[in-house]
């Protein structure tokens, strides 16, 4: 069974590297971009099963890449990952799967992650069994 | 002798410039000697032509001048006066007219040969002679008598001419005299005093009764100097021949009152005659000069008054008339000077207290400064005064401030001090006068108790006339009060009160009421005048205040928001750079507790790199709470309402510090209201705020200059401003915060304490805002702090699960 790909969209190399390691050492096939357009790249060549999406990024911020990103794909997952709490009652965070205030201890992105794919998985199997 | 002689000696005697009696008597000795006769007898008609009186006599034993009288038609002499012809009597007696005297002489004479005394027409008395021989008398001796008496006749008239004229002389310098006297007074009763008496010196009146006119020319009031009042006989006299007089502007003869049928009732003022003058200048009647029994000379004997002296009251009364209307004239001008100093005064009174209204932008004050200037004795001096309000939201009249004495001894006492206006300083002068007396006394409390309904069946006549018309009443008669009045009339206790409006923009936005209770002296038309043009500016002042009030309280909410506005602008800005600090604090922080933990797994078998490792992810987890709780202030909380009772939460709030506060010292003052209404609270955030507010005190009151009276007083109390809300305060004696602290205290971040976040009063603002509520602070430098919770029941209070 081929490992789950995630791609992580962070503008900070540090978080990229943090995030990266914690999801590998997870199990999962990590790709990670350093912005928006970045992130178009990767995921034309990596097709991710899931992505976690800063929102406070130079350029194209997470909120406006995930709106073009859903134009074109409305079924891969995506979690925000915020500093703190304030955007979560912008309602065009709600084309998200999980919103995470971002933390030193990766333990909840973790367990968003796990959840989403949980769900993804059970509506794929739903689906195939019709 | 011969005849020429005669004359010549008679002529002689009537030129010479003796007195009339001595003539006379020289007279009747020539003519006795002249006519060869043994007596001579000269008989004068009195000045009524009554009476034929003795005036000069010889041969006769007795001497009677003067007192010979004989009545009309007795005896030969009035048969001579009346028939103006000589009589010849060879035997006197064998005449039917011969009328024997007695006491003029004896019964000796036979024969008499009587003339009469004739000027032109006019016949003076009789001359006669008389012989004890029976004798005719010839033409001659007759014609011989007549040219005597010719010239008796002629002395007469010139003695009488010129008594006449010498009693015409001292008439008209008595008139003059009389003029003179009465021209130097202004006094009626004076000039009245002096006319009745000249007119005993000038006529010789018995009586003498003066009246005035009024302004409409009726008799009106009766000046007799030796009465006093119209008694009850004297009334038709007054309305008989005087209103007569006064009405024809005619003056009234009565020689005889005994034969007058016109005015029956003159028999009861005089015995035999009246005459009545009307005291007439320029056309106007201004009395009437009632005089009556003129006085003969040194007799009890009254007789009608001659035309002479008829002609002098014609004269006085006239002088009498020009007297009375140059007086009542200088009493008019008199009167019109005073009430124009009065008009200079009050114009002065109502400039001063015009210019004191202006100076006055407190309402309160204001208002004691107008009831000052209505009540003080040298203002306009009403015993009482009440300041009423329209208000139009319930349509009543309502006392505001009511300013008097609460009893007569009150009054009494307070009247005693005359008080007059400084010319300056008026308002410090008025408000200085009592103000507590006046704010406890029984008739303020009474005065702002009145609430006067303005429509509806309960509206008072009087009230809504003054509201309504805008015009000033005047209660003069208690009668007139409606039974819609009484209440009014019954709750001032006094029935006699006038209302003016005070009027502004053509609306009446008030009133003032005034009376005069205690000294009962009547509210005049001058009194209304006066009051209704203090009322005026008075309005104005009033108006002036409340737009002034009006606008200070639209320019305080404008700089309230203004403050909002730009505490929402900081706070927008803040929350900006919260946002900002956050992310780029964040990151780091997440990256090196991230990486802190994964060293922590890798050292976890050396013990020095796993507890460092740790010390890391804790203190980097220590920043990120206390990061998220910073940020929590501008997140929005959520508030779970319950019925919560507010005193309990103080209590826990207490007990919870109680440790810190009795180990510095402090003292706990609480006074918790049991009436509190029941409002939904979320009992968990508001506990957070007591308990952020007393420890806020407790900090506050430590430190050194605080030890002593450290003092933290809370209380709870009910109140209500159109909807029930609960107050709770807090207060300390920490000496306060400064002025430039202050604007800043609720903003986030905000500290004047070495320790602490300064989260707590931004957050506790924000959390009462959430219960609808108010958090104010009232700084009180040097002093402490208090801070005033207010959680208002309203509609969005409800219980509810936000």
């Amino acid at each position: 069974m081929p490992k789950t790909k995630i791609l992580v969209v962070d503008d900070e190399e540090h978080i990229r590297l943090l995030y990266r390691e914690e999801l590998v050492e997870a199990g999962y096939e990590v790709e990670t971009a350093k912005d928006a357009k970045d992130a178009e790249k990767k995921i034309a060549q990596f097709h991710p099963d899931l992505m976690t999406l800063d929102i406070r990024m130079p350029g194209i911020d997470g909120i406006e890449f995930l709106r073009r990103f859903r134009e074109t794909d409305k079924t891969t997952p995506v979690i925000l990952c915020t500093a703190y709490s304030d955007y979560k009652q912008d309602f065009r965070v709600w084309a998200s799967e999980a919103y995470i205030v971002k933390s030193s201890n990766l333990e909840p992105l973790l367990a968003s992650i796990k959840d989403v794919l949980d769900k993804k998985r059970a509506k794929g199997e739903g689906e195939e069994s019709r | 002798m011969s005849p020429s002689d005669d004359f010549l000696s008679i002529g002689r005697i009537t030129r010479s410039r003796l007195d009339l009696k001595t003539m006379l008597d020289q007279i009747v000795r020539q003519t006795l000697v002249e006519m060869g006769a043994e007596a001579c007898v000269v008989l004068l008609l009195d000045e009524s032509r009554q009476t034929l009186i003795l005036k000069a006599s010889y041969g006769f034993k007795i001497e009677a001048i003067d007192a010979v009288r004989l009545p009309k038609d007795t005896g030969v002499s009035w048969r001579i006066v009346r028939d103006k012809r000589p009589v010849s009597l060879s035997v006197a007696k064998n005449d039917p007219d011969y009328h024997f005297v007695p006491v003029s002489g004896e019964d000796k004479f036979v024969s008499m040969l009587g003339v009469p005394i004739i000027d032109e027409d006019d016949c003076f008395g009789v001359l006669y002679v008389q012989s004890v021989e029976e004798k005719e008398y010839s033409q001659e001796e007759i014609a011989k008598l007549e040219g005597i008496s010719k010239e008796v006749a002629g002395a007469i008239k010139a003695a009488r001419d010129f008594k006449w004229l010498r009693k015409k002389a001292n008439v008209l310098i008595q008139l003059n005299d009389t003029a003179r006297q009465i021209n130097a007074t202004n006094d009626l009763d004076e000039i009245l005093r002096i006319v009745v008496d000249s007119t005993t010196e000038l006529i010789g009146a018995r009586i003498r009764i003066t009246w005035l006119t009024g302004p409409d020319g009726d008799i009106e009031k009766n000046h007799w100097p030796e009465s006093t009042g119209d008694s009850e006989w004297m009334g038709p006299v007054r309305e008989g021949i005087v209103t007569d007089a006064a009405r024809n502007q005619r003056l009234i003869n009565v020689p005889d009152i005994s034969s007058d049928d016109d005015y029956e009732s003159l028999k009861r003022v005089a015995e035999v005659s009246v005459v009545c003058s009307p005291m007439i200048f320029e056309g106007h009647v201004y009395g009437v000069l009632l005089i009556g029994d003129r006085v003969a000379n040194k007799l009890d004997y009254y007789s009608a008054f001659t035309s002479d002296e008829i002609q002098a009251l014609k004269d006085l009364s006239q002088t009498a008339a020009q007297a009375i209307s140059r007086a009542t004239t200088h009493i008019r001008l008199q009167k019109a000077l005073d009430e124009n100093k009065q008009n200079v005064r009050e114009l002065s009174i109502l400039f001063q207290l015009s210019l004191a209204m202006q100076r006055t932008i407190n309402l309160d004050d204001l208002l004691r400064v107008i009831l000052s200037c209505v009540t003080v004795g040298s203002g306009l001096g009403f015993n009482r005064a009440i300041m009423l309000f329209v208000n139009e939201s319930s349509n009543l009249l309502q006392g505001i401030i009511g300013m008097g004495p609460d009893s007569a001894e009150d009054a009494g006492r307070i009247w005693s001090a005359s008080e007059q206006l400084p010319q300056d300083d008026l308002v410090p002068w008025l408000l200085a006068r009592d103000p507590e007396e006046i704010q406890t006394s029984n008739f303020n409390i009474r005065a702002r108790s009145l609430r006067l309904p303005l429509s509806g069946d309960e509206a008072g006549a009087i009230v809504k006339k003054v509201i309504e018309d805008k015009t000033a009443v005047n209660v003069i008669n208690p009668d007139d009060l409606t039974a819609s009045d009484m209440g009014l009339a019954n709750a001032i206790d006094c029935h006699r009160f006038a209302i003016v409006p005070l009027v502004a923009r053509d609306t009446a936005l008030g009133a003032i009421l005034v009376d005069n209770r205690y000294n009962n002296m009547p509210i005049t038309d001058a009194d209304i005048r006066l009051l209704t043009r203090f009322a005026a500016p008075a309005a104005w002042a009033i108006e002036n205040i409340r737009l002034f009030q009006r606008w200070a309280t639209v320019s305080k909410e404008l700089l309230n928001i203004e403050n909002q506005m730009a505490r929402v602008e900081r706070l927008s800005t803040l929350g900006e750079v919260a946002a900002e600090l956050a992310h780029e604090l964040k990151n780091p922080l997440v990256t090196i507790g991230g990486f802190a933990r994964r060293l922590k797994s890798i050292y976890s078998d050396n013990q020095g790199g796993e507890r460092y490792s740790s010390i890391i992810v804790e203190e980097v987890e220590r920043l990120e709470k206390l990061l998220t709780n910073a940020l929590d202030v501008s997140k929005e909380l959520s508030i779970n309402r319950e019925a919560t009772d507010i005193n309990q939460i103080v209590r826990d709030s207490v007990d919870f510090y109680w440790r810190l506060i009795s180990e510095q010292g402090i003292e706990v003052s609480m006074n918790l209201a049991d009436d509190l209404v029941e409002i939904p609270i979320d009992p968990t955030w508001i506990k957070q705020v007591v308990i952020n507010l007393i420890l806020n005190a407790i900090e506050a009151m430590n430190c050194d200059r605080h030890s002593q009276g450290r003092k933290m007083t809370i209380v709870t109390q009910h109140g209500n401003n159109g909807a029930p809300y609960n107050r709770l305060t807090i207060s300390d004696t920490g000496g306060g915060v400064a002025d430039e602290d202050i604007t800043h205290i609720f903003d986030p971040f905000f500290t004047t304490k070495s320790q602490g976040t300064g989260l707590g009063l931004s957050l506790c603002k924000k959390i009462v805002r959430l219960h609808h509520g108010s958090l104010e602070i009232d700084n009180e430098l040097g002093v402490g702090v208090t801070f005033t919770i207010d959680l208002p029941y309203k509609a969005g209070n409800h219980l509810n699960k936000t």
